[in-house]
């Protein structure tokens, strides 16, 4: 018992060296963004899960600016990739290119080789486009021609889509927007912070992130987040929220039943784990409860579950059905 | 003699022979089934001789007898008139040819023809299938008091079957429903969330389970109780809230019951979910803690599952 209690001790201790860089990184970001609290911490769970984050939300709410400024904040590869409808996925990705010097091809890398992506309106590209992207956020290596070639650590991808002016766009399939580990989405900030946001653009100077971190304190701080420990009880709650959206009727939810078209795949219990582990470790513990859990449910869980035609013609929204999940699945 | 009188003595010899001897019926037509009379009389002398016929069944060939009269005998200084009646009727349509009745030699009766009819079915005033013109059965047969009673008794007569009806469906419903329930009308027993809790705490404490080492198993049963007190009393889902929606649900409490809870709660979570330890005076207050929270927080009617 003693042992398993130093073990703790210890990784609370980890956990209070390494989340100087949470403080670092909110302080440096919060000087550009404003408020939108809630999306900077999903940026950081998605930073140190190891995953990659999509963000939704109408126009100008800075979601470019947010991942744009986490990109300065590091010292790190950035690129930035608008996404338009004649995108090709040699653009991304890279290509083969003749000298007729050297009488012999070269490799042309794309802009994905970077650390940080900023994959800007993503589904304005065709799926093609989309396809080649999301296959290199799933297996971290690229192929060009007869090389592959591994992508750099950190490798983390941030696109953000329009819910509005659908027309001409091409929707992410659900396979691939299970890719993502977090869908966030971005809603207006309060009259307060938007008054400060105006200040800022107002102001002779706008506020420039610094870089205040290298890349080998991402990964480091990675390696805390995964000691960060999950009880078999919290393993179960996890477990018994994704078996639910599987099979509501099974758990009490027989009058969701017919909204859900599909549940959460695998991915999903380990997208939850992992995201409520490094919210655990933002919030500065060295063990989840069931609260991480509950505040990543929704990012986690809200692209991975299909709707039915009922539950679309009765206005019932993804949120409106993790809720439900959420007040029904008992905490162990 | 002179020829004039032999004549006229063998004329009224003759038309007195012919005459006084007679067999008539009322109507020579009848319809079957119709019964008519006949009337055989004849006039003898004093002394004649005669033979008076047995008018048996088969005198005459389908046509009937169905009574016979008396022989009545008439006498005066020389003659005798004796009749009979008969009654008679035929059940067959047919013309039947009655015989003359012989006396004797010299005096016998006339003949007759007698004609039996059917009812002729083509005959338009009859209307023999005609059924429609008879009024059995309808109203119109009846008068209206009779129509009001009769009416009056449709009317108990269907009361009769409807309150049968719907007093068997009553009967089977119940015992339907008794018998699945295993019970009749037994009464709900309403057990207060705080006696069920209190109870449950009691027999935690006496399980030991702290002393036995399964410390998690304590804190988590420990922790399910509370929460299962507070769904019942303050009604909102806390078995499947955490900690801090919980605490924050019960605002409503004085801030020293609040602080409890929230330290009971908190300290069961370090022991479930992050390996945490206690002391054994920790493990004791605990329960005193849940015990002292539930008795200032109970509401005397709130019922148990």
């Amino acid at each position: 018992m003693e042992e398993k209690n130093i073990d703790i001790k210890k990784i609370n201790e980890k956990i209070n060296k390494e989340s100087a860089i949470i403080d670092l990184l909110s302080m440096e970001l919060s000087k550009v963004i404003v408020g939108q609290k809630e999306m900077v911490d999903r940026l950081l769970v998605a930073l140190l899960s190891d995953g990659h984050i999509l963000l939704e939300g109408v126009p100008g709410l800075a979601k470019t600016l947010a991942i744009s400024t986490l990109a300065k904040t590091i010292d790190a590869n950035f690129s930035r990739l608008q996404f338009t409808p004649d995108l090709l996925p040699a653009d991304i990705l890279g290509t083969q290119i003749y000298s007729p010097k050297k009488e012999s091809f070269s490799i042309k890398k794309g802009p994905i080789f970077s650390n940080f992506i900023l994959a800007d309106e993503i589904n304005r590209a065709p799926a093609k486009v989309q396809s080649a992207l999301l296959e290199a956020m799933q297996e971290r290596q690229i192929t060009i021609g007869d090389q592959s070639f591994k992508l750099e650590e950190p490798f983390l991808v941030m696109a953000t889509q329009n819910p509005v002016e659908q027309e001409g766009t091409y929707p992410l399939p659900e396979a691939q927007v299970d890719r993502f580990m977090l869908k966030v989405m971005i809603d207006y900030p309060k009259k307060e912070e938007e008054k400060l946001i105006m200040r800022h653009n107002l102001a002779k100077e706008f506020p420039q992130a610094k870089n205040i971190l290298k890349t080998e304190s991402i990964i480091s701080a990675r390696e805390v987040v995964k000691e960060v420990y999950m009880d078999e009880k919290i393993e179960q709650y996890i477990l018994d929220i994704i078996f639910a959206t599987r099979n509501p009727e099974k758990n009490g939810l027989e009058k969701i039943k017919d909204f859900i078209s599909f549940g959460g795949s695998p991915r999903a219990s380990i997208n939850l784990a992992k995201a409520s582990k490094a919210f655990a470790f933002i919030k500065r513990r060295g063990y989840v409860i069931p609260e991480d859990v509950r505040a990543m449910c929704y990012d986690v869980l809200r692209h991975r579950i299909g709707l039915t035609y009922e539950a679309e013609a009765e206005n019932i929204t993804t949120e409106d059905i993790i809720t439900e999940l959420l007040n029904t699945v008992e905490i162990p | 003699m002179n020829m004039k009188k032999i004549i006229l003595l063998l004329t009224t010899l003759t038309v007195t022979i012919c005459f006084s001897q007679k067999a008539e019926l009322d109507t020579s037509d009848i319809l079957i089934g119709d019964q008519i009379q006949l009337n055989v009389s004849s006039i003898f002398e004093i002394n004649e001789k005669y033979n008076w016929p047995l008018f048996n069944d088969s005198v005459f060939e389908k046509v009937e007898i169905i009574s016979r009269g008396e022989i009545v005998e008439t006498k005066n200084d020389s003659t005798i008139l004796i009749s009979q009646k008969l009654i008679l009727t035929s059940f067959d349509s047919g013309s039947y040819y009655i015989p003359p009745f012989i006396f004797n030699e010299y005096k016998k009766t006339n003949g007759n023809l007698l004609n039996v009819n059917t009812i002729s079915i083509t005959d338009s005033n009859n209307k023999a299938y005609d059924i429609t013109s008879y009024k059995i059965g309808t109203t119109e047969d009846f008068t209206e008091e009779e129509l009001a009673e009769i009416r009056r008794k449709r009317w108990i007569i269907a009361g009769i079957i409807f309150a049968t009806l719907f007093l068997g469906f009553i009967i089977y419903y119940l015992l339907r429903k008794y018998k699945k329930d295993g019970t009749i009308l037994k009464p709900k027993i309403i057990i207060p969330a705080h006696v069920t809790a209190l109870n449950k705490l009691q027999k935690l404490k006496k399980e030991k389970l702290w002393q036995k080492g399964e410390l998690k198993e304590y804190y988590t049963r420990i922790s399910t109780i509370i929460r299962e007190y507070i769904e019942l009393q303050f009604e909102f889902n806390a078995l499947e809230l955490p900690t801090r929606d919980i605490v924050s649900h019960l605002k409503i409490l004085p801030e020293n019951e609040v602080k409890m809870l929230e330290s009971i709660l908190k300290k069961a979570d370090n022991i479930k979910y992050a390996k945490g330890l206690s002391l054994d005076e920790e493990n004791k207050l605990i329960i005193q803690q849940s015990v002292e929270f539930i008795k200032k927080t109970k509401i005397e009617n709130a019922s148990s599952k």
